[in-house]
């Protein structure tokens, strides 16, 4: 766990929190640090400041020491350390012919701490008796990748599915951290629309898990394969279902797709399910 | 007969002492083939599998001082030490090792593209080395082994 960090910074962090959220590290500035010690969310900032260098340096060691083994995932801005923390990244973008080709002049750093919560999605589960296609929105940082990962380990564990993971930017496993369920098949660091189509075609998967839709593309994904008739649990950003559906972007297609619930979550805990009619009554005129 | 046996010992003898002489021409030609080999190594992975430096630095070798030169190349990236502390052999001449010096603080820190075209581009530079290095030893490193041998012919002469 933060093996890429100066040891005394790692030291300094590691003793803040029993349980570490998110660390933001700024060039020249201190270090803050978001965790919990069981009485709630807490923030402390750490006087350790790094230089430009440092952080060049931090970057290097997350990539293993070979930029080109994430250069896909720099580009969009993160790396995932070995260790499962996914670190993004703030900097000068280097563009060619409109296109992002990577990032430079490293000045911040954000490193979020997947977290494994066993049993948070029983709320909803425990009223169900089969997989259900399911949408999950919730702000950043509310608990959505963890609520998913834990509602496709029960389709796994307890309704004996095969469970498929599209884990494009390899949070859901996070390098093997997490247990995802004993019936469970991972694809890892391909696109949304790619990993679709090969677990439908490929894989036989009963349910197909899926974090953040965040393009047409990726809502397309979704849309083939439950027209397959695979089954699906997909999040995004969004604080209501209103506000998604003003993301044009994927509501053009999300329309087209009928999500048995949908599922807002806020402070890691479910805050309303929507049923199907809810859903429905989003798009009628 | 005790001449003739001092003989057949001498003469190898002297030829194998003359050969150790020029030896670090034979060395420093290994050395360099080995680094021509993982350069090429490092290719192939690029365009291939794609896996990180550090695993790729367990590359196998007959040449323990290249061996070496990868072992502390992986402990100064991994403790953050100063490239210059990598080891690099005596035999191997000073603008030579301040090539491979420069070339361990590069590699591992581009995207694939860049990293192509700078393998690429120091595979050239090795492979021109290797040539004149190549030469150098047709014209040097029998010298030595014919020098010893010389001395050894010299030696049996006055004592028989």
């Amino acid at each position: 766990m933060l093996d890429f960090l100066p040891l005394r910074l790692k030291n300094q962090i590691i003793s803040s929190f029993k349980q570490l959220y998110e660390v933001r590290i700024r060039q020249d500035n201190p270090t803050t640090v978001k965790g919990s010690n069981g009485d709630g969310l807490k923030e402390v900032e750490i006087d350790f400041s790094m230089t430009k260098k440092q952080i060049e340096e931090v970057v290097f060691a997350l990539s293993n020491y070979s930029i080109y083994t994430v250069e896909q995932s720099l580009k969009q801005g993160f790396i995932t350390s070995s260790s499962g923390e996914r670190v993004g990244v703030c900097g000068d973008a280097v563009v060619e012919k409109g296109e992002i080709i990577t990032f430079k002049n490293f000045t911040s750093l954000c490193i979020r701490f997947p977290n494994q919560v066993v049993g948070c999605s029983k709320p909803f589960t425990d009223n169900v008796d089969d997989v259900k296609t399911c949408l999950v929105i919730s702000p950043p940082f509310h608990g959505k990748t963890t609520f998913i990962r834990d509602l496709g380990r029960v389709y796994s564990d307890r309704f004996n599915k095969n469970v498929l993971y599209v884990d494009e930017r390899d949070e859901l496993w996070a390098n093997g951290k997490f247990y995802l369920g004993k019936r469970a098949d991972v694809i890892r660091n391909a696109t949304k629309s790619f990993a679709f189509n090969f677990g439908v075609r490929s894989y036989n998967p009963d349910v197909i898990i899926c974090d953040e839709l965040m393009t047409e593309e990726d809502c397309k994904g979704v849309n083939f394969a439950l027209l397959s008739g695979v089954k699906v649990v997909a999040s995004a950003h969004s604080n209501s279902l209103e506000n998604l559906l003003k993301k044009q972007e994927i509501s053009r297609i999300l329309k087209n797709i009928t999500f048995e619930n949908v599922i807002l979550i806020e402070d890691f805990k479910i805050k309303k399910i929507y049923g199907e009619k809810d859903w429905l009554n989003c798009f009628s005129p | 007969m005790v001449k003739l046996l001092f003989a057949i010992v001498i003469i190898p003898l002297c030829t194998l002492l003359g050969r150790n002489f020029t030896d670090k021409y034979f060395k420093r030609l290994n050395y360099f083939e080995q680094f021509l080999n993982f350069n090429r190594y490092l290719k192939q992975n690029l365009l291939f599998k794609r896996e990180n430096l550090v695993n790729l630095l367990d590359f196998t070798s007959s040449c323990e001082d290249f061996l070496l030169t990868l072992s502390s190349f992986k402990t100064s990236i991994l403790l953050e030490e100063s490239y210059s502390d990598i080891f690099i052999p005596d035999y191997v001449e000073q603008i030579d090792r301040e090539i491979f010096i420069d070339y361990f603080s590069k590699i591992g820190k581009g995207n694939l593209t860049s990293e192509l075209d700078f393998l690429s581009s120091f595979e050239i530079v090795l492979n021109e080395k290797l040539l004149k290095i190549k030469d150098n030893n047709s014209k040097f490193s029998k010298l030595g082994q014919k020098l010893g041998f010389a001395v050894g012919m010299a030696v049996t002469i006055l004592i028989i």
